[in-house]
């Protein structure tokens, strides 16, 4: 086995350690030392490297879950990255999926890092022409993304019917003329955010404003319309709407229900 | 129920260079291209081309963290126009990426990796590469819908009903 340690040049709380060759049990109690030696040099976050490493043993893995735990309970993390087809298949088939995270390539564990620890939020823009057809294939879109990044289905679900509601009415009630409706979506582990920009007839952005203002529908009585934006005040957590010459800009925010 | 059009109607996500987006990325483009009247063959081979080309940005351009990836899908008269921007990688990246467009030889069969962009040259009509100035490439996909791709009567239906 060889083992050489590396500061991040991402970010210098993260430590890379590469392996290489057959790890094996004798390895251990070199391996030990060595994460010992980065925890007392106040790093938690480890990426272990493992392009090149040929076979990994059980007392082995056994040695990295404690290590792992070192770092847990200091509120570090140590994540594996690269490691071949078989050997990720071996190690699954011990286990160690359930302890370790697997990854492609260390952008994507550095991607989970930040999403993880440092919480920064990530955003997606989304340019479409302002056409009703257009909004299933969104809805759709961004509620797979919160899907993907660990909602749950009832949060993504919840997220798609807002999506829906919001970019109907700024397509149904924007100015004819507009070119295109601006979706963006800020995602982190707590919260989503959706703003939809749009160009709106200025009665029609001054009787939304009303609607969100005053808890109240514009239609009354047997009319079977106008009841979306009460049901997105009820599954949001905030609504805020502003108007301006440039537009109607509505911005969504519904925290992560298991969060 | 608003028929697809013949004017051009033009898509764009902007969004972080994160192989977590690829799976909903590509099957929003294929639907978009589905809901712009292309049939379902050439959507599922939209969708082939996009999680390639999006694939190659992430782990080959847009490598810092955080970097984005910005790609944009026009409709227009039978054709999509398919463009992947990433922030550019490494010098031998861009050779890379140049060999594998410009003169395409499929990898040995001992070689794990190296297919995708021949498999996105067979799938479309033109596919070129742009350098920007900032350092930027752009990945450029023409892909012209065939008489075969039209969707037709009886499919158009169902997948109004669809929706």
């Amino acid at each position: 086995m060889r083992i050489s340690q590396q500061i991040s040049g991402q970010d210098e709380r993260i430590m890379l350690l590469h392996f290489e060759g057959d790890l094996n049990a004798t390895d251990c109690d070199a391996t030990s030392k060595i994460f010992q030696e980065i925890i007392d040099s106040q790093k938690f976050f480890i990426i272990a490297l493992m392009e090149n490493v040929t076979f990994v043993s059980s007392p082995f893995l056994g040695e990295l879950m404690g290590c792992k735990l070192r770092l847990v309970e200091r509120g570090g993390n140590m994540v594996i990255v690269g490691l071949n087809y078989d050997l990720r298949e071996r190690l699954i088939q011990m286990g160690a999926d359930k302890i370790f995270q697997f990854y492609p390539d260390t952008h994507t564990a550095y991607n989970h890092y930040h999403w993880e620890y440092t919480q920064t939020a990530q955003t997606v823009q989304i340019t479409l022409p302002p056409k009703l057809r257009s909004v299933p294939a969104v809805r759709r879109f961004i509620s797979g993304i919160a899907r993907q990044k660990g909602y749950s289905s009832r949060d993504a679900f919840r997220i798609e019917t807002i999506v829906d509601e919001i970019a109907n009415n700024a397509i149904e009630h924007g100015d004819n003329s507009q070119p295109a409706i601006n979706v963006e979506l800020r995602i982190d582990r707590k919260k989503f955010e959706l703003l939809v920009r749009n160009k709106t007839l200025m009665d029609k952005a001054n009787q939304l404003q009303y609607v969100i203002d005053s808890n109240q529908e514009p239609t009354q009585g047997s009319d079977q319309r106008g009841r979306g934006l009460a049901l997105v005040k009820l599954i949001s957590n905030s609504i805020n709407v502003s108007i301006d010459k440039a537009g109607t800009e509505v911005k969504i925010t519904k925290m992560r229900e298991d969060s | 129920m608003e028929s697809p059009e013949k004017d051009a109607v033009t898509y764009s996500v902007h969004l972080p260079s994160d192989l977590e987006y690829i799976p909903p990325l590509r099957q929003f483009i294929a639907e978009v291209a589905r809901v712009e009247g292309y049939s379902k063959k050439f959507c599922f081979r939209t969708e082939i081309i996009v999680d390639e080309l999006v694939t190659n940005g992430i782990l080959h351009g847009s490598q810092d963290v955080p970097s984005d990836i910005i790609l944009s899908a026009k409709f227009e008269s039978g054709q999509m126009h398919l463009s992947v921007q990433d922030q550019g990688g490494t010098r031998q990246n861009l050779e890379n990426l140049k060999r594998a467009v410009y003169s395409p030889k499929p990898p040995s069969s001992d070689k794990k990796k190296g297919r995708g962009l021949v498999i996105v040259q067979m799938l479309s009509s033109e596919l070129k590469i742009d350098l920007g100035e900032n350092g930027n490439t752009q990945v450029h996909v023409i892909k012209t819908k065939d008489p075969e791709d039209s969707l037709g009567q009886r499919e158009k239906l169902l997948y109004e009903s669809d929706i």
